[in-house]
This record gives structure tokens, C-alpha cells and sequence, in this order.
């Protein structure tokens, strides 16, 4: 048997920080997925011509849209959800108002929340700001071949997520309307 | 003598270095052989031999090349009928054999040129796990972490193995990083805050070079960097130079983004600054020519202020302004990489410079000749003066670098 020499003791480190890197990526997603807290969210239709990039579904999310946020684009931003029938919702912004502070949130609000960045921030018709967010939950690998079904489908369709404490967020599967867990 | 197979390097240095010896007629064939014969060692291949290791290794990285992306268009085609757990373990798999197969050929077989080509391709299909991993998980393809993963994993193989094809790799994938994360901070990708980021991870890249030449063990993989950090800094100043990139700065809309973003604007100083003192600081422990090191230092600090105060600024308020005003420094670049490469004897800064400066030419012959002339004139007369600007640049390189001729020696060492 030969000698592990200096040269082939470091490939066999750099070999194994591929692996462990590989493994703690899945270990950490696999832990948000078993720990996580697992709620419906509704998805609402999505311009079709931004709908496909190669083979996943774009996905938009009624909570996509913040009331009462006063973050600038490009920062964090924490959104309370409350059940609403059969899907989680924002929470009344009034009185449970999302935040940029996971501290803050807490302070009146112990249901899930999630973690988001703020893509760009608008006036509605009551002259009240509010935001576009994205939460790392928009895309959606499908199938080959399966993604034109799922774009007819949107708006009926809702995501099941995981959620945890941090308000970081996984996607577990989709839900059709017929379902009856839906 | 016995060296127990010790220091594989040490090996390869020294076969390298009795070859160069031999070909500048320090000692002759016989004497080569000696030394060589006291260490066990076959004699490093000559010119004819050079020229078919490096056909060897075009080959075997234009298969890793091939192999490797074969293996991401696979995994991308998404088998959802699989469980997750299995494509994981079934990528990993494959990574491990071809991890070993790098390892055989490298080690056992001693075929370095080959094993370059296998470690490229075993960062290509780790990159396709990571990117896998991420769609099993339905993780957005453009988050900027998955690109971090890949570049971070993809180094330490990259010199373990001595593949500067994958250090090649692994910076650009750190490239893309970067840009993704501007895109994150909802940086524009024309903005004064994204080309300062840009031009401190150029100058971040070509510090690390230049901070690795100066350690022996790294030296071999410092060209790489030096020239990529190069290429990077100077294409942002040449893409400034245009007139086109400064159209929206009368618009005060759009000239509200030029200088807008805290973050990246921050980071950005705190690179140039750190990069710059760990470049002097590396540079006079090693005892380097001062005046390269100052040069290098002031050249890459001076252009980067002089950016933040333009795009801080705003002093003008037409486009073309500005576009003379990057016209200038880009002409003071050049100027500057031809000068470091002659005071530090590399060919690198010398031709990257050479070479930018035939690009700016260009670019400004059709800048004017598309409202002069008819436009087969514009590119028989563009055609000249390339050629003449090729001539006149390869007759520069000569005469400049005559003298020395010169890389300094292991820069063109043992790493494949």
C-alpha cells in the first residue's frame, strides 16, 4: 500500500469538504422539513409570460403582497400569518402590522410567521404602502412536459410549506383544490 | 537518495527546475541525469514532449469539460419520480467515483495533464449536486448561496489537485456569486454601487494572486487570479468608456441610482481597503519590489476612488462627460498594467493592458466611423486597424519584454 502523502491527503480533504458540503445542504433542508411548522398557502395567477423557466413553476402567493410594510426593496422583512379557513394568511396589518425585526413580531404575535425580502414596495387604491415579497418559495420543479397543467391550475391551486421559528421556509408539495385535506 | 515518496511537489519541482537548468546550459544532460536518477525521477519532457502534455490536457479538459456538463443536463432533467434521499445519495455516488477517478489518475497513474481534466469535471458535477440538492428541495436556481457553495467547494480541489482549469472554474462560479448577490440587494446591474462592487472583487482577485505569487507553494496558481482579477477591473472601465452606459445619468430618475445602495457601496470600500492593506502588507513581509507593490496598491485604489467620486458625485450632467472621463482612465489603466508588468517582468499585466488597449481602439474607431462612412468601409477600415493595432501591439510586447523575456520561474510550474 502506498504512502498518503502531503498532496494526496489534501485531495482526499478537499474531496470530503465537497461531500460535507453536499450533505450539510441536505441535512439543512431536510431539518426545516421535518421541524418546521407545515401550513397551506393559497398561490394567486401569474403573468404566463413569466411563468416558465426551463422546467419550474414561477409561483405567486396572496401573501406575496404585504399590507402595511415600511421597508425599502432589498430588505428583510417578517410577516405574520394567521389561519384563514383552509390556507394561512397575512395577519390583520392593523393590529398585527409585519416588521423587519423578528423581535418585534414575536412581541404580539406567537403563529407562524414568515421570512421574507422586500422585491419593491407600491401605494394601494386606500393610499396605504405596501409591498411585493419574496420568501425563497416561488419556484417550483416540475416534470418535464407538466409545467403547462400546473399554470392552468393557478389561483385553484395552493402550497403546502414548512415553516420555522426563524420564519425561514420550505416547500413541501402542492395541493389540489379536490384534495380533501385542502 | 531516498525521499519514502515523501513530497510529491517537492519531486515535481525539482524535475522542473533540472530541466530549466539544463535548457539554460547551467548543467548538461549528463548531470541532469544524475540528479534526477539520486531521486528516482524521469526527466521533465522537452519542448516536443511540453507541446503533446498540453494537447493532452486540451483534450482531457474539453472532455471534463463535456462529461461534466452531460451530468448537470442530467440531473436538471428532474426525476420526480425518485425520492428525494435517492437522487441525493445517487449524485453523491457519482461524485465519489469520479472524485476517485481523479485521485487514480493524479496519484497512481501520474498522469497530472489527464487528472485536470477529471478534477474539472468532479467540480462540474459537484456544482450539478449542489444545484440538484437545491431543485429536490425546490430552491429558487438563482439563489446567490447555491453559487457560493459550489465556488467554495470547488477551491480547495482545485489546488489540492493542481488543476488551474478548476481554479479558472471556481472564480468565475465566485464571479456569478457576486452578481447574484447585487441582484439580491436589488442593486441595478448598471449602477455606480454594482461596478464599484465589481471593480473591488477585480482588485480583490488580483490582489489574491499577487499575494499568492508570493508564497512558492502557491505561485504556480497566482497567474490565474492576477490575469482574471485583471480582465475583470479593466473590462468595468472599459464598459464605462461608452458613451451608451451614461444615457439615463440626465435623467434625474435614474441618475438617483448612481450611488443609492449603502450596502454594496460599503462592502465595497471595506474590500478595497482590506485587499490593498493585505497586498502591502503580504508584499513587504516577502520583501517585493516596493515600487511594484506601491504601484499596484496606488493604481487600483486611485481608479476605484476615482469611480466612487464619479458615481458619488455625478459632477456632470450629459453622458458623454462622463464617457471621456472613463475614456481617460481606462487609457491610464493600460498604462498602468503595461508599466507593472515591465517593473515586475510579467507577462501577464503587459498583455492584458496591450490587449485592452486594442479593444478601446476599436471600440473608438466605430464609435466615429458608423456616422462617417458606409458601413462595408467602416468594417474593411475596422479590419486594418486591428491588423495595424495587432501588429503594433505584438511589436510593443516584443520590444518591451525583450530584455527579460520573462515569467518569473515557476509561474509556468508543475500545477496542470
Amino acid at each position: 500500500m502506498r504512502a498518503l502523502t502531503r498532496p494526496r491527503v489534501l485531495f482526499l480533504v478537499a474531496a470530503v469538504v465537497q461531500i460535507v458540503i453536499v450533505l450539510g445542504f441536505v441535512g439543512a433542508r431536510e431539518s426545516l422539513l421535518r421541524r418546521g411548522q407545515e401550513i397551506v398557502l393559497a398561490t394567486v395567477p401569474v403573468d404566463p409570460r413569466d411563468l416558465f423557466r426551463g422546467d419550474f413553476v414561477v409561483l405567486r402567493y396572496e401573501v406575496s403582497s404585504v399590507d402595511l410594510c415600511f421597508g425599502s426593496a432589498g430588505s428583510r422583512i417578517y410577516v405574520p400569518l394567521i389561519r384563514n379557513g383552509d390556507v394561512h394568511a397575512q395577519a390583520d396589518a392593523e393590529r398585527r402590522p409585519p416588521a423587519e425585526d423578528l423581535t418585534d413580531v414575536r412581541s404580539w404575535h406567537q403563529g407562524p410567521v414568515l421570512r421574507g425580502k422586500i422585491e419593491s414596495a407600491s401605494f394601494n387604491p386606500d393610499n396605504q404602502r405596501s409591498c411585493q415579497v419574496s420568501y425563497g418559495i416561488e419556484s417550483y420543479f416540475v416534470p418535464e412536459g407538466t409545467g403547462r397543467e400546473i399554470e392552468q391550475q393557478l389561483g385553484d391551486i395552493k402550497i403546502r410549506v414548512t415553516v420555522d421559528g426563524e420564519g425561514r421556509a420550505a416547500i413541501v408539495g402542492l395541493v389540489h383544490s379536490a384534495d380533501p385535506g385542502a | 537518495m531516498k525521499t519514502d515518496g515523501k513530497d510529491d511537489d517537492f519531486l515535481e519541482r525539482l524535475r522542473g527546475e533540472v530541466s530549466s537548468w539544463h535548457d539554460e546550459r547551467i548543467i548538461d544532460a549528463a548531470t541532469e541525469t544524475r540528479i534526477l536518477s539520486r531521486y528516482r525521477v524521469g526527466r521533465a519532457p522537452r519542448q516536443d514532449e511540453g507541446r503533446l502534455n498540453r494537447l493532452v490536457l486540451i483534450l482531457s479538459v474539453a472532455g471534463g469539460l463535456l462529461a461534466g456538463l452531460g451530468v448537470m443536463l442530467t440531473v436538471a432533467s428532474n426525476w420526480t419520480e425518485m425520492a428525494r434521499l435517492t437522487k441525493v445519495t445517487l449524485l453523491l455516488t457519482t461524485l465519489l467515483a469520479v472524485q476517485g477517478g481523479g485521485f487514480w489518475l493524479r496519484y497512481r497513474r501520474g498522469m497530472p495533464s489527464v487528472a485536470a481534466g477529471v478534477v474539472l469535471m468532479v467540480s462540474l458535477i459537484f456544482g450539478g449536486a449542489v444545484f440538484l440538492a437545491g431543485q429536490a428541495y425546490h430552491v429558487p436556481a438563482n439563489e446567490p448561496y447555491l453559487y457560493l457553495l459550489w465556488g467554495l467547494g470547488s477551491i480547495p480541489i482545485a489546488y489540492a489537485a493542481g488543476s488551474r482549469p478548476t481554479l479558472i472554474l471556481s472564480t468565475l462560479v465566485l464571479i456569478a456569486w457576486y452578481v447574484s448577490l447585487l441582484g439580491r440587494w436589488d442593486v441595478d446591474f448598471i449602477s455606480g454601487p454594482s461596478t464599484l462592487a465589481l471593480f473591488a472583487l477585480g482588485a480583490m482577485i488580483l490582489w489574491a494572486g499577487e499575494t499568492q505569487g508570493s508564497a512558492e507553494r502557491t505561485r504556480p496558481f497566482a497567474p490565474v487570479l492576477t490575469t482574471t482579477g485583471l480582465i475583470v477591473s479593466m473590462f468595468l472601465i472599459f464598459m464605462l468608456a461608452h458613451v451608451e452606459i451614461w444615457r439615463g445619468i440626465d435623467d434625474p430618475d435614474d441618475a438617483a441610482s448612481f450611488g443609492n445602495e449603502p450596502t454594496a457601496f460599503a462592502l465595497s470600500l471595506g474590500v478595497i481597503v482590506v485587499s490593498a492593506v493585505t497586498l502591502i502588507a503580504a508584499g513587504l513581509w516577502r520583501r517585493r519590489d516596493s515600487r511594484v507593490v506601491v504601484a499596484q496598491a496606488v493604481g487600483t485604489v486611485g481608479a476605484f476612488s476615482f469611480m466612487a467620486v464619479m458615481f458619488l458625485t455625478t459632477p456632470f450632467s450629459d453622458g458623454a462627460s462622463y464617457a471621456i472621463m472613463f475614456n481617460g482612465l481606462a487609457v491610464a489603466m493600460i498604462v498602468w498594467a503595461v508599466v507593472v508588468g515591465l517593473w515586475s517582468q510579467r507577462e501577464a499585466f503587459v498583455n492584458t493592458g496591450l490587449a485592452f488597449a486594442g479593444l478601446l481602439i476599436l471600440a473608438r474607431y466605430l464609435d466615429l466611423s458608423f456616422t462617417l462612412f458606409d458601413r462595408s468601409l467602416v468594417f474593411i477600415g475596422g479590419g486594418l486597424v486591428l491588423i495595424g493595432a495587432a501588429y503594433g501591439l505584438e511589436r510593443a510586447r516584443k520590444l518591451l519584454l525583450a530584455p527579460g523575456s520573462t515569467e518569473p520561474p515557476g509561474e509556468e510550474g508543475h500545477p496542470a
